[in-house]
């Protein structure tokens, strides 16, 4: 795509108007898969001059080269865009238009990508499947009936369903990882650090990371190479260089150690699951990788340790939406206190109230030393699991990404719990800052004659990201998956 | 450990949420304070497996990838809205704020110290 665009062969505008049309088709009407909250105009903005890709001040790494030239791609409305309202699917941002832009979005354009629209996800980043959206849920494409995971669903759903080659999401406690499985796509969350998070709501500080999709490692890979780097506007992106990413792709797999850790096996596990993990686990020791087995015995608390932080967080950082500078505002209420408590009331939805308390609770007097404070210890040891694997001589772990298949929408609404444990396997990439990637990784028998994909995750030590997407790529190349040209 | 639906209503106040109590009519929106008590029960309950966590050893928090976080660059100027907002992004806007409507006036709530 990008190649025929930057030699001319194809006019600029011409994937952006396919992929509109495609986008009308398939996310409107009646089991319409509702994976946009706003689509551009057709034509779009014109992206920027070749000359304006020099990058602001300090920054690394601009991609000012036509890297995406003439590449529709999708944005998650958690990401500030200035054509386009940012509403994080909330109520309480109905309507708002940022008047800046994320920095990954100011590289998308320089690097010649087209802004397509903003998908939709659970409100603020908070959920595991896309039906927390204050705008309804998206469907996946694999199947109607399913979810799409979350909460970047939207972002997974138009990538699966053929509408952009590439979308950005965010990764908070497997934000990205998750939806790319269910939907059998490949989703990339890189170290944290790696992408400017300017421009990116914030939901947990510590743990959210802007991340990749792609239809194959390559797509993900090229969009990843071409919004990472160093933004000094987000003083914990990391002033590192950006490796070649989608250039040393096919260097396979040979000679990696790649450890399988038991905790992410339990027997509880689908034996469904289980059989396709294994039959992954052997494609890539065929492609020559040097398989053991290891241990990370503090997984068990990764949950746990997630769900006290990332609220804890989330009250703190959400605590700026209460009428005034935001969104809606409760315009009846007579004392400024009851105008924060009927805006923020009305605006939030349940999952969003759910986690505002549970982080507030978190952090009250009397329970922080009890919650907060012990769940950070927590995840220094749920790290240093992770550092004594890599110092033992291991490359890249892998894993299911999920403990399933997509589930039914409403099947896990009603119970929290288990809707959180959804993200069992990949919220500890999210605690220890490390990279994660989830590629497909076959099929299970869905129960109504559907197949529905299922999610193998690499990770990998901090700013391992080439080798760890080597990997992916050598597992999917395996599965066929060759890999269309962006 | 669990919460009290008093605890729940103290904990929403903090938050500057609305719940409503047991004796009050449900109002669009607002959360019932019974059921979040119950939803926050069930959470805390798995979140309690923290506890056999051995934390003896640890003695700082965690440090990320990132750290040491550096200081941001003091020459560093935010992105400018000196040219003027556009209509679209802000009903009003003078001198490089933006206008928002009166508030009404702050009074004492016995909440609002709490």
């Amino acid at each position: 795509m990008a190649a025929a665009v930057r030699e001319g062969s194809v006019p600029a505008d011409h994937y952006l108007n396919k992929a509109l049309e495609q986008a009308r088709a398939v996310d409107r009407g009646h089991e319409g898969l509702n994976a946009f909250l706003a689509l551009a105009k057709p034509g779009g903005p014109a992206p920027d001059a070749p000359d304006s890709g020099s990058g602001r001040a300090g920054e690394t790494h601009p991609t000012g080269d036509g890297l995406l030239a003439g590449v529709p791609v999708a944005v998650k409305d958690n990401l500030c865009t200035l054509d386009l309202p940012t509403t994080c699917a909330s109520r309480i941002l109905e309507g708002y238009r940022s008047p800046y832009e994320a920095t990954a979005v100011r590289r998308l354009r320089v690097a010649g990508a087209r802004l397509v629209g903003k998908t939709n996800m659970d409100e603020f980043a908070m959920g595991s499947s896309t039906e927390n959206s204050a705008f309804g849920p998206t469907r996946n494409p694999r199947d109607r009936d399913r979810v799409p995971g979350g909460s970047s669903g939207g972002s997974a759903a138009a990538v699966a369903a053929g509408v952009v080659p590439c979308a950005l999401g965010s990764d908070t406690g497997g934000s990205v990882r998750q939806p790319a499985a269910f939907c059998g796509v490949v989703g990339v969350k890189p170290t944290y650090g790696r992408v400017s998070r300017y421009g990116l709501v914030a939901f947990a500080s510590s743990l959210d990371q802007v991340g990749a999709f792609g239809r194959s490692v390559l797509d993900a890979a090229l969009l990843l190479e071409a919004v990472a780097g160093y933004d000094p506007r987000d003083p914990t992106s990391v002033r590192r260089p950006v490796p070649d990413l989608s250039g040393g792709l096919d260097e396979g797999i040979r000679g990696r150690v790649v450890g399988l850790p038991r905790e992410y096996l339990p027997d509880t596990l689908a034996p469904e699951v289980r059989a396709r993990y294994d039959e992954a686990v052997e494609r890539l020791r065929e492609a020559g990788a040097r398989i053991r087995e290891v241990s990370l015995p503090h997984t068990r608390f990764a949950v746990s340790t997630y769900y006290v932080l990332a609220p804890a967080e989330a009250s703190s950082n959400l605590a700026r939406y209460d009428g005034v500078r935001y969104g809606g505002r409760a315009s009846e209420a007579r004392s400024t206190l009851e105008l924060y408590r009927a805006s923020r009331t009305r605006g939030f939805g349940p999952e969003v109230v759910r986690r505002i308390m549970l982080g507030t609770f978190g952090l009250s007097a009397g329970y922080h030393d009890q919650y907060y404070d012990r769940a950070q210890k927590v995840r220094a040891l749920i790290a240093r699991d992770f550092e004594r694997v890599w110092a033992d001589g291991v490359d890249l772990l892998f894993t299911p990404t999920a403990p399933g298949p997509a589930f039914r929408l409403g099947e896990r609404t009603a119970d929290p719990v288990a809707m959180y444990l959804s993200d069992v396997f990949t919220v500890t990439a999210n605690l220890a800052g490390i990279p994660g990637v989830s590629v497909p990784m076959g099929e299970v028998a869905g129960g109504g004659g559907d197949r529905p994909p299922l999610g193998g995750q690499f990770l990998a030590p901090p700013w391992h990201e080439a080798p760890m997407l080597q990997a992916a790529r050598a597992l999917e190349v395996s599965y066929g998956i060759t890999g269309e040209d962006t | 450990m669990s919460v009290s639906r008093e605890e729940v209503e103290r904990i929403a106040a903090l938050a500057r949420l609305d719940v409503f109590g047991e004796d009050e009519p449900a109002a669009e929106g607002r959360p019932s304070a019974v059921r979040l008590t119950e939803e926050l029960n069930r959470i805390l309950e798995h979140i309690a497996t923290l506890e056999e966590a051995d934390i003896s050893e640890i003695g700082d928090p965690i440090r990320l990838p990132s750290d040491p976080v550096p200081f941001r660059d003091p020459g560093l100027e935010p992105d400018s809205l000196a040219e003027g907002a556009p209509a679209d992004r802000a009903p009003r806007w003078r001198d490089g704020f933006f206008l928002v409507p009166r508030l009404p006036a702050l009074v004492d709530d016995e909440e609002d110290g709490s």
